[in-house]
C-alpha cells in the first residue's frame, strides 16, 4: 500500500465483523489499486460432532467416581501424553482380574496382543471382557479395582 | 421418597426433572451421551454418568447402558422424561425386574396407549367418546372399501403403531383409498416394525385439544383442566395454551370427568395426556400419551401444580397431593416451542450460541437448558426451549408474551421467535379461532 492510500480502519473492522458474523474464516477483497485480505483461525467443525469445546465453567464434582469428563479427544485423556488410551466402550465396574484373587490380566510392562482379554466391564453380572485394540506393551492402567466406569472413560494405555 | 433418581433424557426436560428432585431432597444422577457431556442439568446433577455416543439409538436408547448407570450409582428410580424410553413398555417392564422405579405408568398401560388400535379400543370401553372409524385394523383392500364407505370419506389411514402424527395418510375418495393403504402399510412397516393399519373419519377443520389427567395406580385419579395445542407444524405442536379458547366450564367439566373416570377404572399411576379431536361441540378421541408431556408447564401456570413433583410422589407409593375439588384453574397460559430453526424454511440451525438472554418478570418462565456459550448438539431436536407466560386472562396473557418475546436474545443459531412475533400480529390467533390446519395453511401464504 502506498503512503497516500491510508488503511482505512472503518472499512477493516466491517470486514471482520462480517467474518465473526457469518462464521467466515477468510475474505480477499481486490481491486486494481489495493488487495485486502482479513482471516482468522477457526476451529474446524466436522461431521459428526464428536467433541463440542470444553466450556468456561467447571465441571460439578460428584460422590461417586463416576464423573462426566467435558468431551475431549481421546488424545487429551489426562496423563497419557501423546497416545489414545483404550477406552471404556460401555458403563459398568471395571475388574483387572478374572476373579477376586486371582492375578490381574495384565501388568504395566506387559506385552499384549491385539484382541488379548486385558481387563472385565461388568454390568448387571454380566462379564464383558475388554480386548487390546492393537499389539504393545502396557504403559498405564487408570483404572482400580471395581471402579465404576462410564462410556468413554480411559482404561489404560498401550503402546 | 426416593434417595437417588436417574434422568435419562436431556436438554430442557432433563433440567425440568433436575429441579423438581432437588426441591424434594433427591439426588440426581445425569445419565447422558458424549455431546450432552457440558449439558446444564449434566452440570447441576449430583453426579453423571456417561452412556455412550453421541447417537440416541448407542446412547439414551441404550437399555442396558441406562441399567448399569443406575446399578453403579445405586439410582432407586428412573425419570424417562419424553421421547427417548418414556413410552417403551419393555424399559419399565426391566426397570421392574431389577427393583428399580419407573416414574411413570405400568408396562402393561404403556402397552395397551402405544398400539393405537387397542387405545381407541380401550378408551371406548371405558366411554371416552372415539373418531367414528375401522373396530381394528385394516388388512384387505376390500375391508378397506366397505369401512371407509361406511364412514364416509373424506378418510384417514393410521398406523397402529404411529402416533404422534406419524404414519398418517389421508384418501379423499375410493379412488385413492387403495393407494393411501398401501403407501401407508409400507411406510408404517419401515418406520415401525408394523404394518398394521386402522382407519379413521378424516375430521374437516377440528382443534387438537387434550385433558391432563394424573392418576395415583389405586383408582384415584383427577384432571387438571385442558390445552389447545392446534398450532402444529407438520403435526409437531408449536404454540400451546391452557385453557382453551373455546371450552366452556361445562364443556370442560364433562371431558375432564369423562377422562379421570377413564384414568381410575384402569388404575393407571402417574401423568397421562388423553388427546382429542374437537369439532362442533364433540369430542373424539384420538390417542392417549402415557407419560409427561412438552406443554405441561401451561398446565402448571394455571392450575398451580408442579407436575414432576406430582409424578415423582405418586411413583414413590405416595397419593396425589389434590383431590377434584382442590383443582382450581387461575388466569390463562400460552407456551411457545423456540426451535433453532430459520423462521421462515424451518431449516434446523444447530451451533454454539454467542448471546444468550432470556425474558423475564412477572408472569414470564423460560423452560430451556441453553445458554451462553452452549453449543447445540446436531445429534438431537432443534429446542432451544420455550417460553411460557401466564396472566390473569387471555388479552393479558398475550400482551405478555408479545413483551416477553421482545426481549429474548438468542445470537449465534437461527431461531423461531421471529414466528412468534408475527403469528400474534394475525387476528385469528388474537381472537383463539384456529384449527389444527391454521398454522400450514399459514405458512403455505408467506
Amino acid at each position: 500500500m502506498s503512503k497516500s492510500d491510508p488503511i482505512d480502519l472503518v472499512y477493516l473492522q466491517k470486514l471482520a465483523d462480517l467474518i465473526v458474523e457469518r462464521d467466515l474464516s477468510e475474505i480477499e477483497i481486490e481491486d486494481e489499486k489495493v488487495r485486502v485480505r482479513v482471516s482468522r483461525e477457526t476451529a474446524t467443525v466436522s461431521v459428526p460432532m464428536a467433541a463440542p469445546a470444553p466450556a468456561p465453567s467447571p465441571a460439578p464434582a460428584p460422590a461417586v467416581t463416576a464423573v462426566a469428563e467435558p468431551a475431549t479427544a481421546p488424545a487429551a485423556a489426562s496423563g497419557t501424553g501423546d497416545l489414545p488410551p483404550l477406552t471404556s466402550p460401555m458403563v459398568g465396574t471395571a475388574y483387572l482380574a478374572p476373579e477376586p484373587g486371582a492375578p490381574n490380566f495384565v501388568s504395566v510392562g506387559d506385552f499384549v496382543n491385539q484382541g488379548q482379554t486385558v481387563l472385565i466391564i461388568e454390568a448387571m453380572k454380566t462379564m464383558n471382557q475388554i480386548a487390546a485394540d492393537k499389539d504393545g506393551i502396557i504403559k498405564q492402567i487408570l483404572v482400580d479395582n471395581a471402579q465404576p466406569v462410564e462410556y468413554g472413560e480411559p482404561l489404560l494405555v498401550i503402546d | 421418597m426416593f434417595e437417588k433418581l436417574l434422568i435419562a433424557n436431556r436438554g430442557e426436560i432433563a433440567l425440568r426433572i433436575l429441579r423438581a428432585c432437588k426441591e424434594l431432597g433427591i439426588k440426581t444422577v445425569a445419565a447422558h451421551s458424549t455431546a450432552d457431556a457440558n449439558a446444564m442439568h449434566v452440570r447441576l446433577a449430583d453426579e453423571a454418568v456417561c452412556i455412550g455416543p453421541p447417537r440416541a439409538t448407542d446412547s439414551y436408547l441404550k437399555i442396558p447402558e441406562i441399567l448399569a448407570a443406575c446399578e453403579i450409582t445405586g439410582a432407586e428410580a428412573v425419570h424417562p422424561g419424553y421421547g427417548f424410553l418414556s413410552e417403551n413398555a419393555r424399559f419399565a417392564e426391566i426397570l421392574e425386574a431389577h427393583n428399580i422405579t419407573f416414574v411413570g405408568p405400568s408396562a402393561k398401560h404403556i402397552s395397551i396407549m402405544g398400539d393405537k388400535i387397542t387405545a381407541k379400543q380401550t378408551a371406548e370401553k371405558l366411554g371416552i367418546p372415539v373418531v367414528p372409524g375401522s373396530a381394528g385394523s385394516v388388512d384387505t383392500p376390500e375391508d378397506a372399501k366397505t369401512i371407509a364407505a361406511e364412514i364416509g370419506y373424506p378418510v384417514l389411514v393410521k398406523a397402529a403403531s404411529g402416533g404422534g402424527g406419524r404414519g398418517m395418510k389421508v384418501a379423499y375418495s375410493e379412488a385413492d383409498l387403495i393407494q393411501a393403504v398401501a403407501t401407508a402399510k409400507s411406510e408404517a412397516k419401515a418406520a415401525f416394525g408394523d404394518d398394521q393399519v386402522y382407519l379413521e373419519k378424516y375430521l374437516g377443520q377440528p382443534r387438537h385439544i387434550e385433558i391432563q389427567i394424573f392418576g395415583d395406580g389405586k383408582g384415584g385419579a383427577v384432571h387438571l383442566g385442558e390445552r389447545d395445542c392446534s398450532l402444529q407444524r407438520r403435526h409437531q405442536k408449536v404454540f400451546e395454551e391452557a385453557l382453551s379458547p373455546v371450552l366452556t366450564d361445562a364443556e370442560r367439566a364433562k371431558i375432564g370427568d369423562i377422562c379421570s373416570k377413564a384414568v381410575s377404572d384402569l388404575g393407571y399411576a402417574g401423568a397421562g395426556t388423553v388427546e382429542f379431536l374437537y369439532e362442533n361441540g364433540e369430542f373424539f378421541f384420538i390417542e392417549m400419551n402415557t407419560r409427561l408431556q412438552v406443554e405441561h408447564p401451561v398446565t402448571e401456570a394455571v392450575t398451580g401444580i408442579d407436575l414432576v413433583n406430582e409424578q415423582i410422589r405418586v411413583a414413590s407409593g405416595g397419593p396425589l397431593s389434590v383431590s377434584q375439588s382442590d383443582v382450581k384453574f387461575s388466569g390463562h397460559a400460552i407456551e411457545c416451542r423456540i426451535n433453532a430453526e430459520h423462521p421462515k424454511t424451518f431449516v434446523p440451525s444447530p451451533g454454539k450460541i454467542t448471546q444468550y438472554h432470556p425474558p423475564g418478570g412477572l408472569g414470564v418462565r423460560v423452560d430451556s437448558g441453553v445458554y451462553q456459550g452452549y453449543t447445540i448438539p446436531p445429534y438431537y431436536d432443534s429446542l432451544i426451549g420455550k417460553l411460557i407466560v401466564h396472566g390473569k386472562n387471555r388479552v393479558e396473557c398475550l400482551m405478555r408474551l408479545r413483551r416477553a418475546l421482545d426481549e429474548y436474545v438468542v445470537d449465534g443459531v437461527e431461531t423461531t421467535i421471529p414466528l412468534f412475533h408475527d403469528l400474534l400480529e394475525e387476528r385469528d390467533i388474537l381472537d383463539g379461532d384456529y384449527n389444527i390446519h391454521w398454522l400450514e395453511r399459514y405458512l403455505q401464504q408467506r
